[in-house]
């Protein structure tokens, strides 16, 4: 390399560029001692995440599958891509052949994630046919990863091949060395830099890859992308924000070792042998802290029989339990729990459409998919005689429109869709959605709930329409009404339930449309916020414990519904998650100002103002078009 | 075509017979999963939903109709700004990531060698972080408490009570920084490997820097350049969790628009028809680009070796 001086820009740009790379990890780093759990303000220092992510074995578990998955799947690929890009070099194709064969090299790098995912499911579908090895699990995850991770490596080294040119080669031969020699002397140590660039490339595509996982993953063999993604429904906890720093931390330790070992064993003397010694030390550390996730990970892993009694699998959302009622039921009945977490169930519902209902028992869903599922084939009816527990659900919940006499669903827990907002003039009562939807009305930043029917039914209750409205001219009217909102000046766009709660925490917006559980959260936390339902109506939302068409553990899925309509354990769900409880015998346990929070358990003249949504069957396409052009325009 | 070598004749069907055993694992693998299934795909495109979400095998040119705009309320203009506004995105990204990449690779490329090392490997360090923790932590740098809004507010750029996001800003910044590894990586594999005799008689014929540039250094990383270009532009044609979470998800995307028919619209078909619209226009344009840029592939030389 050439020793002149570059212009002064091109370090400005080089120390831009790392800014750009490292600034959001020092603001992570930061974030996982903080001490205030919503993460919007510095409420001291602590180490509290730390402590708990060691004890979390779902995350460890998580963090495990990924770094395996990442592993393997990028030795293959490594492999693979490179013998690829090399025959593909050598091979002398004809112009044609080579266009498409370029394209199809392409093919994966192009293909959106979620049509690899598609393809990657029906591939497999096939398969199991003739081998298990195909259930979603972790074969199926490296394979997956590993599809689209050959075009990166081939592309890279292809790249670098092109460079090289054949007069090397040339040369090589003039010296007499056979083909193969030639590439293993001449040729390999050249494309060396660019293997590991590929290898670099296939390896962060894998730790950060979400929809093919989301769709090849068994609930034994979900990552970590998985678990960050299911805990955006709820708020990102800040265990997350201290693994995240533990991995960089001990990534930039073992990159630095490494550079010092090399520098080390090229100097002589006492005190390379000393840096040495001590790098040899720490590259044992990591791996012990590779060994402590893979044992801990493990062992919090339920073991598939205990007792002689089956594991029970459920799907729900994440942090939607309380975790000390899992080893509580495991107590009382001897069936293990496993939990698979998910953040959309619309997603969740497709992923059991493509790879089966095989792997799981129980599914905590929403009333308004519920006819969905059953006419997919989805979900078995429930054996009422095995819960006897039924009895102690609120009449309200009982026989409900979207399940008639509760043939495959028992309710969990319910709640509603409203406003929180910063505002302590304002009587409660009077907020109408004309106040966040007019934009003349409107007094301060606000942002809007990024989900389509739910925001389409609260256009048709802003019209003073029926919300379950399936007309088109009825849904035009409502996009048109939130087009105009998100036109306005104050409105920042559309947000989860929980990213909106903390925006609202954090003073960035003055109102958010939420879920009423976290509008208790952010209550908790600044009692100058109130929530309430607007005046035109919203909607009232409960969600149900289902058992899988396909459920492998059919006693223990039983016994998990019944459990939770259990009066104390209903009454510790509730407590845990402040919604709304539809077990009439657990408000006696119930925590007695929660009972009395209108938030939670709105008085009949609010109640009044609630519908459920309806199923929205063959108007869906209505629906999704409709959300097309607000997002859009 | 023929070479003689140690007695033996390395003919076109020699080389095509390794070359194809070379390639035949990693060409199996993506047939059985992804190919042949994408076949699959491109029928279903055809198919119709049924009304709980199920495919129904009635073929008919409907999703194609939807696509061009034609929807259940007449024609809208709907895809084509969600085409636009990806595409705008995608290549802003791109351009981005690769202007700055050149100056990052030089400056590595100017260090000692074991700190080159280091340095590249310190590069891919931030994507070892999940990239939704990595876009939160912009919000939190560009929100409007911190140094950036302050700045930013001062010189009069933003309101006050501001801060720097949602909006597009934000955007291109996290994109760019999550983009920018893809672009990095190729292209400082070139400028490591780059023969500089050729820009120091650039030099020594007082070529200037733009000219030394132009003819001396371009021509040896062009291929690089391609590479760069395909990782970085076509992933952010299909990304948008970074411009939901930094836009404020006012603007659907062409990623949102697929990701949505697998999720809550349930339309798998016109998933299918959206998605293979997306690729066949990538894998289009990628060739129409590469016609410029030169291939990947050694270009007129066939049978040499």
């Amino acid at each position: 390399m050439n020793t002149r001086k570059l212009p002064w820009w091109v370090h400005l740009c080089a120390w831009g560029a790392l800014a750009l790379l490292f600034l959001p990890l020092l603001f992570v780093a930061a974030e996982s001692f903080n001490a205030n759990r919503l993460g919007q303000s510095w409420g001291g220092f602590t180490l509290q995440w730390y402590t708990r992510l060691a004890q979390n074995g779902m995350i460890l578990l998580g963090t495990w599958n990924t770094v395996f998955v990442a592993t393997v799947s990028t030795l293959l690929s490594t492999l693979l891509g490179t013998l690829l890009a090399i025959g593909l070099h050598r091979t002398p194709w004809s112009k044609r052949a080579r266009q498409a064969i370029q394209s199809a090299i392409e093919l994966p790098v192009v293909t959106p994630d979620i049509l690899i995912a598609v393809t990657l499911v029906g591939a497999y579908g096939v398969l199991r046919h003739f081998s298990s090895l195909f259930e979603p699990g972790l074969v199926t995850l490296v394979i997956g990863h590993a599809c689209f991770q050959i075009s990166f490596v081939t592309l890279v080294v292809l790249s670098r091949l092109a460079t090289i040119g054949h007069e090397q080669m040339e040369a090589a031969r003039d010296l007499y060395a056979t083909t193969a020699s030639a590439w293993i002397r001449v040729i390999l140590p050249q494309l060396f830099t660019a293997i590991a660039a590929g290898a670099l490339l296939a390896f962060t595509l894998s730790l950060d890859d979400f929809i093919i996982s989301f769709f090849v993953s068994g609930p034994r063999s979900q990552t970590l992308p998985l678990l960050i993604y299911a805990s955006l429904r709820r708020g990102i906890s800040p265990e997350i924000h201290a693994l995240s720093t533990l991995i960089v931390t001990l990534t930039m330790v073992g990159i630095l070792g490494a550079a010092l070992y090399v520098n080390a064993r090229n100097k002589e003397g006492a005190l390379a042998h000393m840096v040495r010694r001590g790098i040899v030390a720490m590259g044992i550390l990591l791996f012990a802290g590779l060994a402590f996730l893979v044992v801990f990970g493990r062992s919090f892993q339920p073991a598939v029989s205990s007792e002689g009694r089956r594991v029970v699998t459920v799907l729900m959302y994440s942090e939607y339990i309380d975790p000390d009622m899992i080893p509580e039921f495991t107590a009382r009945t001897g069936y293990p729990v496993q939990l698979e977490l998910y953040e959309a169930q619309e997603e969740m519902i497709g992923k059991l459409q493509a790879s089966g209902t095989g792997q799981y028992d129980v599914i905590v869903a929403s009333d308004v998919v519920i006819p969905q599922m059953v006419n997919l084939g989805l979900l078995q009816p429930v054996d009422s005689n095995r819960i006897p527990n039924r009895t102690n659900v609120s009449p309200r919940f009982r026989n409900p429109i979207f399940d008639p006499n509760n043939r495959f669903s028992w309710p969990y827990l319910w709640g509603t869709t409203g406003v929180l907002y910063r505002d302590s003039n304002r009587i409660p009562d009077s907020l109408s959605w004309a106040d966040l939807f007019e934009p003349v009305r409107v007094r301060g930043p606000f942002v809007m709930l990024d989900e389509s029917r739910t925001m389409l039914s609260i256009g048709l209750n802003a019209l003073r329409l029926d919300p379950n409205a399936k007309r088109p001219a009825d849904i035009r009217a409502a996009a048109e009404v939130l087009i105009r909102a998100k036109h306005g000046a104050l409105c920042l766009g559309f947000d989860g339930s929980a990213s909106g709660r903390d925006k609202v925490l954090a003073g960035q917006v003055r109102s958010a449309i939420v879920f009423n559980g976290e509008a208790m959260a952010a209550i908790g936390e600044d009692s100058s916020l109130q929530y309430s339902i607007p005046k035109e109506g919203s909607s009232i939302w409960v969600d149900v414990m289902t058992i899988s068409a396909t459920a492998p553990n059919l006693a223990g899925a039983h016994a998990f519904i019944n459990y939770i309509l259990d009066a104390q354990a209903g009454a510790k769900l509730a407590n845990y998650i402040q919604y709304g409880s539809p077990n009439q015998a657990a408000m006696p346990f119930i925590t007695p100002e929660d009972l009395k929070n209108p938030v939670i358990y709105p008085d009949s003249s609010i109640m009044a103002r609630l519908e459920f949504l309806s199923e929205a069957g063959s108007a869906a396409r209505l629906f999704d078009e409709a959300w097309t052009t607000v997002k859009s325009r | 075509m023929i070479e003689l070598h140690e007695g033996k004749v390395t003919t076109r069907g020699r080389m095509l017979r390794t070359g194809t055993l070379l390639s035949a694992p990693g060409i199996l693998l993506l047939s059985l999963f992804l190919f042949l299934p994408m076949v699959g795909l491109c029928v279903m495109a055809f198919a119709s939903r049924g009304s709980y979400g199920s495919v129904e095998w009635s073929f008919s040119l409907e999703n194609l109709w939807r696509l061009l705009g034609f929807g259940l309320f007449g024609w809208t203009a709907d895809t084509f700004l969600i085409l636009v506004r990806s595409a705008v995105l995608a290549v802003g990204t791109t351009a981005i990531c690769v202007l700055l990449s050149f100056p990052l690779a030089f400056w590595v490329a100017s260090k000692t060698k074991s700190s080159r090392n280091l340095l590249m490997a310190l590069i891919m360090v931030p994507s070892c972080t999940n990239l939704v923790i990595r876009t939160y932590s912009w919000m939190l740098v560009l929100s409007s408490q911190m140094p950036p809004a302050w700045l930013a507010r001062n010189l009069g750029l933003v309101g006050p009570e501001q801060g720097l996001y949602p909006g597009s800003l934000a955007v291109f910044l996290g994109m760019a920084s999550s983009m920018l590894p893809f672009a990095a990586l190729p292209i400082y594999t070139a400028v490591e490997r780059m023969d500089w005799s050729l820009v120091e008689a650039a030099r020594d014929l007082y070529a200037s820097s733009w000219s030394t540039f132009r003819n001396a250094i371009f021509p040896q990383v062009q291929t690089a350049v391609v590479a760069a270009v395909i990782l970085t532009l076509v992933p952010s044609l299909g990304m948008f969790v970074v411009s939901d979470l930094l836009g404020g998800a006012r603007h659907m995307l062409i990623g949102n628009l697929i990701q949505q028919q697998f999720g809550s619209a349930s339309d798998w078909p016109f998933g299918a028809m959206a998605g293979i619209f997306l690729v066949a226009t990538s894998l289009l344009s990628l060739a129409a680009f590469q016609r410029w840029g030169g291939g990947l592939l050694p270009a007129g030389k066939e049978g040499r070796q």
